[in-house]
């Protein structure tokens, strides 16, 4: 049996992470950007190079017992029993990938990234913002 | 050092004849597993440009690597004849995008030449064809480049 998967999309492409490392889910709006209650907040599309888009999820994490949220566009879907995580293939391993990709899951047979968000949070020094509890 | 000296395309008779941009370039047989039509490949953050992503053959994950970029081929949109050829070595599988896939040839290594000084170290060769001369893929060299990029 395989570890429930969550599934999300970020720029239309869609990604999963474990459930297990998943705290809650959250509404953002860029209107709720405000310097009160502060979250650390990781933009995903930052990541892949992309702007910031006005609304979207937030993807609540434990990262070292404080909360950081991980913001993508749409959560898809929560697969109890998903199809099973494959490795990466090796050269794109060698090559040096994002570490933050732990593997590759088939998706109506689209292979879709699986990302261990816990590496994700903890880069959060690099490209951190504080977002209010508007969108809560 | 050689990444895959199993690949050494001095004995190839047998190639894939493929198009990238206006040039044709040969593919060691030996190493082509399948030729399959363009599919929309999974982009892979942190990749090196010429990795184009990851796309699933039956079950199986493959890297998808633009030949193009490699070689300094201006790329252009997938057309009808894009392929994707998956190629296989002792190392690593992967699959290539190409233009155009024309043939298996039978070709005689006896009338290999040697790639002209300052051409891509990705080329082992040059092989006359019935549409000039094509360069020799050097398999080992573009896993090894892809590698350490």
């Amino acid at each position: 049996m395989h570890s429930s998967l969550t599934f999300f999309s970020i720029a239309g492409q869609l990604f999963a992470a474990p459930t297990a490392q998943i705290h809650r889910f959250l509404r953002f709006s860029s209107s709720s950007l405000e310097a009160g209650d502060k979250l650390r907040l990781f933009d995903l599309r930052t990541w892949l190079g992309l702007e910031r888009e006005e609304s979207g999820k937030i993807i609540l994490v434990e990262q070292q017992r404080q909360q950081v949220g991980l913001l993508v566009d749409t959560i898809i879907d929560l697969e109890i029993q998903p199809p099973p995580v494959l490795a990466l293939p090796p050269l794109i391993t060698a090559a040096g990938c994002d570490p933050a990709i732990s593997g590759v899951t088939l998706v109506d047979d689209m292979p879709a990234l699986v990302l261990d968000l816990e590496v994700l949070a903890r880069r959060l020094d690099r490209q951190e913002f504080f977002v209010g509890d508007g969108g809560r | 050092m050689t990444l895959d000296s199993s690949l050494s395309p001095s004995l190839v008779t047998r190639v894939l004849l493929v198009r990238l941009g206006d040039e044709w370039f040969a593919l060691p047989a030996t190493y082509v597993r399948e030729v399959v039509r363009w599919r929309e490949p999974t982009p892979v953050p942190g990749s090196p440009p010429a990795l184009l992503g990851v796309l699933n053959l039956r079950g199986m994950i493959l890297a998808l690597i633009d030949l193009r970029f490699l070689l300094n081929v201006q790329p252009s949109p997938p057309a009808r004849s894009t392929r994707l050829v998956t190629v296989e070595s002792a190392e690593y599988n992967a699959a290539l995008l190409v233009d155009e896939v024309r043939d298996l040839l039978d070709l005689d290594s006896a009338e290999r030449e040697a790639p002209p000084a300052g051409s891509s170290r990705f080329i082992a060769g040059l092989l006359p064809t019935e549409l000039g001369r094509a360069g020799l893929l050097d398999l080992a060299a573009i896993f090894e480049a892809i590698r350490g990029s």
